[in-house]
This record gives structure tokens, sequence and C-alpha cells, in this order.
């Protein structure tokens, strides 16, 4: 044992604090400590249920649990001792070592020893110091002397924390399971009803009752072996030994390897487990393996049948005290009344939609257009008559003379367009561009005044947009062109 | 290292170690405090059997504020503790360390119908198990731990021996360990004692056993302040 490697805190605790310091390993190395404990148990498990089994009694499986709870614990106890000093053991190093844990004064520990109410706290002195006879009841007596009671109150803990497994594993399973409490015939029922200690437990009580010892021994070996240690620590100075080595180590000294008690662990005889009993055979009966054979899909037994049957009767309403047919009646006007209700609501909407989508609809015809009325203004220019000179062509050869030869054009356009609108009643809009204008010139239909009003309106463009004036004898033929298609426009 | 203790820090930067309370001897508290409720309970009950029905509604209430109000009344004013708790040196705080508060003392005494479930606090028994700090469900729900309350400290007797001052400074620590052991020296035999002083050669010099333990004993005496 090498107090370097010790993988708990050591310090002077109370007997309570070593206790948790115990459910703390278990926490720590659970998996180590069930990795080993789990193949044990399981096997103890078995040889209390073949016991069980055997004399067919339930009761028996769970004695013999009971009993064989130090094995068990001696095997947690031997993993748990060596991952405190730093030492993880596998499953098959502990099963392997299983004559240290195993051979220490194990028949009295199943005899005598099964009644010892500091169980898991003496342990350590028997299996790990190999303890026996007045030397270790001398042993146990030195280090109970502070510390027995608080095992033995361990022991009442660890008792009572296994019935509340058991129950509350057995309350999960009937609160979980419908069909089980309807059965009846719980632990209590079946007690206080005074019954047979044969009907009292049967095997689920038995696997109940496993898996609470499977939740909780663990726990108990190590909280004992817990305050075991704490003892020894408070005894012997664990703590202080630990303190002083780091303070040698600081100083750089040379430690000198201060021997410290081992942990002897004596073998002793091997006890091995006693092979389990062989399962019965079941008796079988021909006829119902004959059953089995013909339940194979290989030998289709089905026939078809069809008789008559009679129908079974309306069972009559048992008289309730009232006549509750008129209800039915009211219910079924009712549903009517609602019935009607829904289609007219249908109707009504569909109308209203109808409706509503007609009156998105262009209406034919309906909608009268405005009466077009000759604008009084196209591209900016005055068109009323009024306004333009009695004799225009007059007036434009002499703006063309005088070499005002876009307003003279400008004043021809505006003629044109004054004639067009109010003595041929060509439709022009105040919108139109001159495309326009020419495009319903051409629809009004005279081809003569439409290709006159087409040169008219390229040379317009070419002279208002581009500042391209035509040449005099352009404008000349223009001007002549003019008065020969609008002659009644002259008002000379 | 494996320890149940729990260090703590302060705004202050002060640490604080809580010493978490296992299931054991929570349970023992536990138990404690049952009977004493117990006890309230049918004692009323006696006496309210005299008043008939009213007597009984009065007793259903008593019983009421006893089981779910008073462990939180006795936690909040009372450091922590119920009477339990205190048979058993236990009370408890928040997880930082501070007493325990009226919303927090509350939750975890209403929770405990959730950690009562599903028979007698299988599942309170199965949180703390589990949980690293030894916490059942009301306990991680209300954000409180159980610890062991800080008792007085033992009084502690140092061995008479001539002072001697140590041969070189001795730091705080070692100083502590000097003087743990000199106070311990009497619970450990005598070999062990020479075992453990032969350890410490760097200040005891290398003298064999006995000289080497009179040698401790001393230095622990002038570090006492002895003369």
């Amino acid at each position: 044992m090498q107090l370097d490697n010790v993988a708990v805190a050591l310090r002077p605790r109370s007997a309570w604090e070593s206790i948790d310091l115990g459910v703390g390993m278990l926490q720590q190395w659970w998996r180590t400590l069930y990795a080993s404990f789990l193949p044990v148990y399981l096997a103890g498990v078995a040889l209390a249920f073949g016991a069980g089994w055997a004399w067919d009694k339930a009761w028996v499986s769970l004695v013999v649990l009971w009993w064989l709870k130090p094995l068990f614990d001696r095997v947690v106890l031997h993993v748990v001792s060596r991952a405190v000093f730093g030492e993880a053991i596998g499953v098959r190093r502990a099963l392997a070592e299983a004559r240290a844990w195993l051979g220490t004064r194990v028949l009295w520990a199943l005899t005598l020893g099964r009644i010892d109410m500091a169980r898991s706290f003496h342990l350590p002195v028997t299996q790990l110091e190999g303890q026996r006879g007045r030397a270790g009841r001398e042993r146990r007596k030195l280090l109970g002397r502070r510390a027995h009671g608080y095992a033995v109150w361990l022991t009442v803990a660890c008792l009572h924390f296994e019935v509340v497994a058991i129950w509350s594993i057995d309350m999960l399973g009937q609160l979980l399971v419908p069909a089980k409490a309807s059965e009846g015939a719980t632990f209590a029922e079946a007690f206080f009803a005074g019954a047979e200690m044969d009907n009292v437990f049967d095997f689920a009580d038995f696997a109940i009752y496993a898996l609470a010892v499977l939740a909780i021994e663990p726990l108990y070996v190590a909280a004992g072996f817990a305050l075991y240690l704490n003892r020894r620590t408070l005894l012997e100075g664990w703590d202080l030994e630990v303190a002083l080595r780091r303070m040698v180590e600081r100083r750089a000294a040379p430690a000198r390897g201060a021997a410290t008690a081992a942990l002897a662990l004596v073998a002793a005889a091997l006890l091995a487990l006693a092979p389990l009993p062989p399962a019965q055979a079941a008796a079988k009966d021909p006829r119902a393996e004959i059953a089995e054979v013909l339940k194979d899909p290989m030998f289709p037994h089905q026939r078809e049948r069809m008789r008559w049957q009679r129908r079974a009767a309306e069972p009559q309403q048992a008289g309730a005290g009232w006549d509750l047919r008129w209800l039915e009646a009211v219910g079924y006007a009712f549903a009517k009344f609602s019935e009607a209700a829904l289609w007219i609501a249908v109707a009504v909407l569909l109308g209203l939609g109808l409706w509503w989508a007609a009156r998105l609809m262009p209406r034919e015809g309906s909608a009268p257009r405005a009466a077009w009325r000759a604008p009084p203004v196209l591209f900016g220019m005055e068109l009323a008559p009024e306004t333009l000179p009695a004799d225009l062509p007059g007036a434009v050869r002499a703006l063309a003379a005088a070499g005002r030869v876009r307003e003279a054009l400008a004043l021809l356009y505006r003629g044109t367009l004054s004639a067009l609108v109010h003595g041929r009643g060509v439709a022009l809009l105040p919108s139109d561009t001159e495309g326009e204008a020419l495009l319903r010139v051409r629809a009004h239909g005279e081809a003569e005044t439409t290709r006159f009003f087409g040169e008219l309106v390229a040379h317009w463009q070419a002279a208002a947009y581009a500042r391209r004036a035509p040449p005099p004898a352009e404008l000349e033929r223009l001007v002549a062109a003019y008065a020969e298609r609008f002659p009644r426009e002259q008002r000379a | 290292m494996l320890d149940t203790a729990r260090r703590v820090s302060t705004p202050e930067g002060i640490e604080l170690t809580l010493y978490l309370a296992g299931p054991v001897p929570r349970a023992l508290a536990w138990a404690v405090d049952f009977f004493l409720r117990a006890a309230v309970v049918i004692a009323v009950l006696m006496v309210a059997g005299y008043f008939g029905w009213a007597g009984v509604g009065m007793a259903l209430l008593v019983a009421f504020v006893v089981e779910w109000l008073a462990p939180a009344w006795f936690e909040v004013l009372w450091n922590g503790q119920t009477p339990g708790k205190r048979a058993l040196g236990i009370a408890v705080v928040h997880d930082d360390g501070t007493p325990v508060r009226w919303g927090p003392a509350l939750t975890r005494n209403l929770l405990r119908a959730v950690d009562f479930l599903p028979f007698f606090y299988g599942f309170g028994l199965a949180a703390m198990l589990i949980s690293r700090d030894f916490k059942r469900l009301g306990d991680l729900a209300a954000g409180t731990v159980v610890v062991y309350a800080p008792g007085k400290a033992p009084a502690r007797s140092l061995p008479q021996a001539p002072p001697q001052p140590p041969p070189v400074p001795l730091s705080l620590e070692e100083q502590r360990v000097v003087l743990e052991l000199a106070e311990r020296s009497a619970s450990l035999t005598q070999e062990r004692l020479e075992e453990l002083a032969e350890l410490a050669a760097p200040i005891t010099g290398r003298a064999a056993g006995a000289a080497s333990a009179a040698r401790l004993l001393g230095m622990a005496s002038h570090l006492a302040g002895r003369r």
C-alpha cells in the first residue's frame, strides 16, 4: 500500500462524512465496481433462483440471495480498495484474484458473521488485513471504538434504502403496468390476509429484491470501507504522512522510504461456488407437441364455412326515469333547420360572389364617351379660326419672303390643323402626337389631304426639332397645295 | 482527488469550503424530523378529539402546516436546520454557501412531494446517489445543498515538551502539519509517531525514532508560542 497513489483526499473526517465519501467512491468508480460486481452477483442470483425453483418456493430464493450477500460484498471491497489506492482493476483481474477475496473466512461470514450489524465496516479487517481469531476481535474493537455505532446506523440506513428501493420499483411497476394493479394480491394484501408463506412472495418479488440489492449493496460496502479508511487515517495519521511526504519532496531532501503498514492479503482455502442445479427437463406432452407442429403454415387447416345466425336482439334500454325521446325530435328538427339555414347561407354567399364578379366585368357600351369637342390648342398652337389671318397663304408667303421661313411653316401647319379640326372635323385630341394626328387624318379617308398633311408634318418636324427649314420652292408648293386643299378656309 | 468537499468563492475572493452531506445522514435527519412531526400531529389530534369535527379540521390544518411549511420555516430562521438536521449536524445552504432564504426553502420542501415518488422518497434517494453534490430533486430545483454545519472546533491540547526552534524556517503549511501531528500524537501509537517523525527528516535532522519525535514535539511547542 503506497499512500502516494491514494486517490481520495485524506483528511480527518467525521464518521458521517466518511460514509458520504463512500457514496462518492461509488459515484466515481461505479463502472469498474459494477463490472466486477455484476458477474458475481448474477451468478448468485442464478443460484438463488435455482434454489427457489427447485423447491418451487420463491421465498427460498429471497433468503438464499440475502444469505449470499457477504460473497458479493467481497468482490466489491476488493475492487474499491484497489481503486482507492489508484489501481483500477478490470473484471478479469478481479475474478482471477478470487482466491484473495474469497478465501478469507468466507464460511464464518456466511454463518455466524452473517448477523453482524456492522458487516461492511468489519469486512476490511477480515478481508484486507487478514486478521482472525482473537487478534481480529481486538482489531475490530480498536477500530470500532468511535465508529461502531455509525457502522450500525449505516447498516440500518442501507436496510431501509433497500426497502425503499424494493417498494419504489414495485410501485413504479404497478403505476406503469395497468394490468398488474387489477390483479390484486400485492404483498400487503396477501400478508394481511394471513396467507401462507408460499403465496406471499412470487418470483417477481424476487426479481425486484435482486434489483434493489444490486443498487444498494455496493453502496453499503463502499460506505463501510470509507468508514474503515477514515478510522485508520485518524489512528495512523495517514493524512499527516501524506503532508510530511509532500514537505520532504518540496525540500528536495533524499526521501527515505518509510515502511508503512502493509495490508496482508492472506489467502485461505478457496471456496468454489456451488454448481448450479440442473434445470428440470419438462416432460413433453405429445399432444401439445403435435399441436405445435400443426401450427406451422405448411399445414393449412383453415376452412371457410358460412351459416345463418340469429341476429342478437336489440338490447332493451333499461328504463331510465325519464322518457327523453322528445329530445331526439327536437334534435332532429334543429339539425334539419340548421341544414336548411346552411344551404340558404351558401346560396346567399354564391349570389353575392356572382354580383361582385359581375361588377368587376367591363360593361358593353354602358359608359358613354364624352362627346368630342374641338380642342382649342394642339401642340401649343391656337386652333381657333379667328386667330388665323384671313389670307393665310398670303401671310405665309409674306413671312417666307421676309426670311422667317420657320415661322411661315409654323403658320401653315397651324392653319392646316385648324382647317382639319374645324373644317373637316378630324377628331384630333390634345394628347395626340404628330404621328397619331397623321393616323387619324388617314382614318378620315381623304388620300390627297393625307398625302399633303404627311409632307407638311415631315417638314414641320424637321423644322421644329432639327431646325432644317424647307427650301423656299417646297414651301411655295405646300402653300399652293394648302390653298387647293382648303379653299373654303380662305376668307378673303 | 476524490473528496466530498466543494470550494466556493465569494465575490470578495474568499474561498469557502462546503462539506457536503450525503444520503445516509440526511435520511437519518429526515427520520428524526418525521417522528417529531408525527408526534406533534398525534398530540394535536388527541386534544382536537374533544372538539368534534371543528377540532378535526383544526388538526388537519396543523398537520398541513407541520408537514409542508414548518420545515421551510425552520430552515430559514434556524440557520438552515430543522430539528433533525441539527441533531445530525447538517444544514441547508444555497449552492454558493449563503444562508437559505424563503423561496428556495419553500421550493425544496414543497418538492418533497416529487422526491417522495414512487414510494417513500425513491426518486429522492436515486437523485442523491446519482448527483455529485448529493442533491435530491428539490435541491436541484431550489439551488440548495445540504452541508455539515460548522460546529465548534474540538478543544485540542498540545503535549508538554521543552520548546525548541526548528532548524529551518517553516512555511505556514508545514507549521500546520507539525502542530497537527503534535495535537494528534496522543491518538497515535508511539511507534507510528516515531515513524512519522523520522519521515520529517529535513527538519528533525536524521535523529533516531524517539529523539526525532521528541524534537518534533518540541518544535510544535515552539510554534505554539511557548518559550
